[in-house]
């Protein structure tokens, strides 16, 4: 039996992507987490965060404070990740068809119409970067919604797919003036949401303040090594790595212990000071949330040269993909930046593992 | 009636004329002036009043002390008021005790106070008052001839034993209430025996390691989980493989162990989520109680 399992592993472990194995694949993602660690610098747990997100094929979105680099890290991604990149800033007035069409007056006067930012690249489009996405109105979002949950629009009356498409975002945390809260559906479509902090090692705070490389953000960009990933093959290798790395069935009583926890902390024993636990949670830690729970976990696993899930996987992936699911009671929200770590964290405090 | 005539004129005549300034009284007053046994205390109070401008002169009081070779005058005190047209009116009380051993009944002095008064100009009266006589009488024994049955000792009364209950249950039970509080307060301050001892989890856990490791796969596996469930208690969470690194550094008792500890975190992983087998996953039964009595031993010198 255990002779079988292995074996059938070994032929996992050989599948050929794009004419190159797995373990090529792992060198790659590595190499493309160097290349963008060039221009990020002090945030290399986002950088594995959205190396983690590009194998899961899941969306992402970053949230931070003004000036902390969101946009940099974006950027570096879609150029290390290469292929066709498209980004569209949120406005207030932005109306869905701004994002599909654009109008325009052609020199010989006559109005035209011509696939917008979405379409611009047809359906080879790999990464589509919004930026400020709370300040888009509510129709943009659910366009947005249909785009990363399905992968296509309609539009010039017929239905455009893109495979390799992964949706960045990012919101800044600071304002809230003239901004739209993305709605609950929205947020449980990103993959992730991954804060994004100042540096604190006050040695990389001096290279970033400094350092007359990090000044000018296009130069920076402009010599990271294009393409270290091939994004066409970012799918498949993705569904590789799903179907070789194992979970096992200790893991997957550790997860459902782990959604239960977070489903019911009160039975799990959780206390968060100042908090009523009974009426702390509204909703949310969605079935499609744990699932893609377990898609990050095993692609972590991977990254970190295993064949199996350990739970460590889970707590490290669990904070991003987790806690912008996990819908608080209103009185509750204003604190939820304390709350929900700290529910998370006596989550892997309380459910034991093995 | 003439002469009652003449008796007012004549007293007329004298408020007329100013009157000679003078000290009058000097009444003693004293207790009985007999039976007065060498040791005893007798007060005497002598009144005096002297007349404007006169006043008396402190200093010619006598100091306390020894009197007479038998007397001593033990403390004097001078009260003072007003007394009729501007006279002032001294009571002076005086304390004695006489050490006179009197063989017979005898009469004893107390000699007179001799006093003066001054008007602040010059002028000066003296006065002796206060002197006392008294009896004194000798300290004779008790004359006993034997067969005077009437002075034997007699036998001595009962005593009454009076019942000690109440007290005895009164001590009781504030002696209980003492030790009720004592608890009490030892158990909200965590004193001992009420303090938390130190749990021992590894004690238990490898009892049970060394019960079950070797009985076949479930029980090493379960061996396995009683050691993770030790070091979750150790740890006051739950202790993944990539914390045993933060573990030790706040426990440095296991430093020692480090290896078998980072061994048996390696095979767990890879027995309960790469499903390998305890033969594949590299730790033997033994090792592991080996590690599990280890710890416990670390345990019981940290």
């Amino acid at each position: 039996m255990a002779a079988a399992t292995i074996a059938s592993e070994r032929r996992a472990g050989a599948t050929e992507i794009n004419g190159q194995g797995l373990d090529a694949w792992r060198d790659q993602a590595l190499a493309f987490e160097a290349e963008v660690s060039r221009a990020v610098v002090g945030q290399p747990h986002v950088v594995r965060l959205l190396a983690i997100a590009l194998f899961a094929r899941g969306h992402v979105l970053l949230e931070g404070d003004v000036g902390v680099g969101k946009t940099t890290i974006l950027r570096a991604v879609a150029r290390a990740l290469g292929g066709p990149f498209e980004r569209i800033e949120g406005t207030v007035d932005l109306m869905p068809t701004d994002m599909l069409y654009t109008a325009f007056v052609d020199d010989d006067g006559k109005p035209r119409v011509e696939p917008g930012p979405v379409l611009h690249h047809g359906e080879n489009l790999a990464v589509f970067f919004f930026n400020e996405i709370n300040r888009a109105r509510p129709q943009v979002h659910s366009l947005l919604l249909r785009l990363m949950a399905e992968r296509s629009v309609t539009a010039f009356g017929k239905e455009w797919s893109f495979p390799h498409l992964q949706v960045f975002a990012d919101r800044n945390r600071v304002e809230k003036e003239e901004t739209f809260e993305l709605p609950a559906a929205a947020r449980d479509r990103f993959l992730m949401e991954i804060a994004v902090d100042t540096p604190t090692d006050p040695k990389v705070r001096r290279e970033l303040i400094f350092d007359p490389r990090f000044h000018d953000v296009d130069r920076l960009i402009g010599s990271l090594k294009e393409g270290v990933l091939d994004h066409r093959g970012l799918g498949d290798a993705g569904r590789a790595i799903q179907n070789t790395v194992k979970a096992s069935q200790t893991l997957e009583t550790y997860v459902l212990g782990l959604w239960d926890a977070i489903r019911q902390p009160v039975s799990a024993g959780i206390e968060i000071a100042g908090v009523d636990m009974n009426r702390l949670l509204q909703g949310g830690a969605s079935p499609r949330g744990v699932g893609a729970l377990v898609r990050s976990a095993r692609v972590r696993a991977w990254l970190e040269g295993r064949d199996m899930v350990l739970p460590e996987d889970v707590r490290a992936v669990f904070g991003p993909v987790m806690a912008h699911r996990i819908f608080l009671d209103p009185i509750y929200e204003m604190r939820r930046d304390r709350i929900v770590p700290d529910l998370c964290r006596q989550v892997f405090e309380r459910v034991p593992a093995p | 009636m003439r002469r009652r005539i003449a008796a007012v004129v004549l007293l007329l005549a004298a408020s007329g004329l100013p009157a000679q300034a003078q000290v009058r009284g000097g009444e003693t007053y004293g207790p009985r002036p007999f039976g007065v046994l060498i040791g005893d205390v007798f007060t005497l109070r002598t009144v005096l009043t002297a007349d404007a401008p006169f006043k008396l002169d402190p200093a010619s009081l006598p100091k306390t002390g020894a009197l007479t070779y038998a007397l001593d005058l033990r403390r004097i005190d001078v009260a003072e008021s007003a007394g009729p047209n501007g006279a002032t009116r001294y009571d002076i009380t005086a304390q004695y005790q006489t050490f006179y051993s009197a063989l017979e009944t005898r009469e004893e002095t107390v000699p007179p106070l001799n006093l003066a008064f001054v008007d602040g100009e010059g002028g000066r009266r003296e006065a002796k008052a206060g002197g006392w006589a008294y009896l004194t009488s000798p300290l004779r024994p008790i004359a006993t001839t034997s067969g005077e049955t009437q002075y034997a000792l007699r036998p001595d009364a009962t005593p009454r034993v009076p019942s000690l209950r109440e007290a005895e249950i009164g001590f009781a039970s504030a002696g209980a209430a003492t030790l009720a509080a004592l608890a009490l307060l030892a158990w909200s301050r965590a004193w001992p025996p009420f303090h938390r001892r130190p749990s021992r989890p590894f004690a238990a856990a490898a009892r049970s390691v060394a019960r079950r490791a070797g009985a076949g796969e479930a029980g090493w596996r379960d061996s396995l989980l009683a050691l993770h469930r030790a070091f979750d208690v150790s740890a006051g969470k739950r202790l993944l493989g990539d914390d045993v690194a933060a573990f030790l550094g706040a426990r440095p008792s296991f430093k020692r162990h480090e290896a078998a500890i980072r061994a048996f975190f390696d095979a767990s992983r890879r027995a309960f989520f790469g499903g390998a087998s305890p033969a594949a996953s590299g730790l033997s039964a033994d090792a592991l109680t080996k590690l599990a009595r280890d710890l416990a031993s670390a345990e019981r010198a940290a």
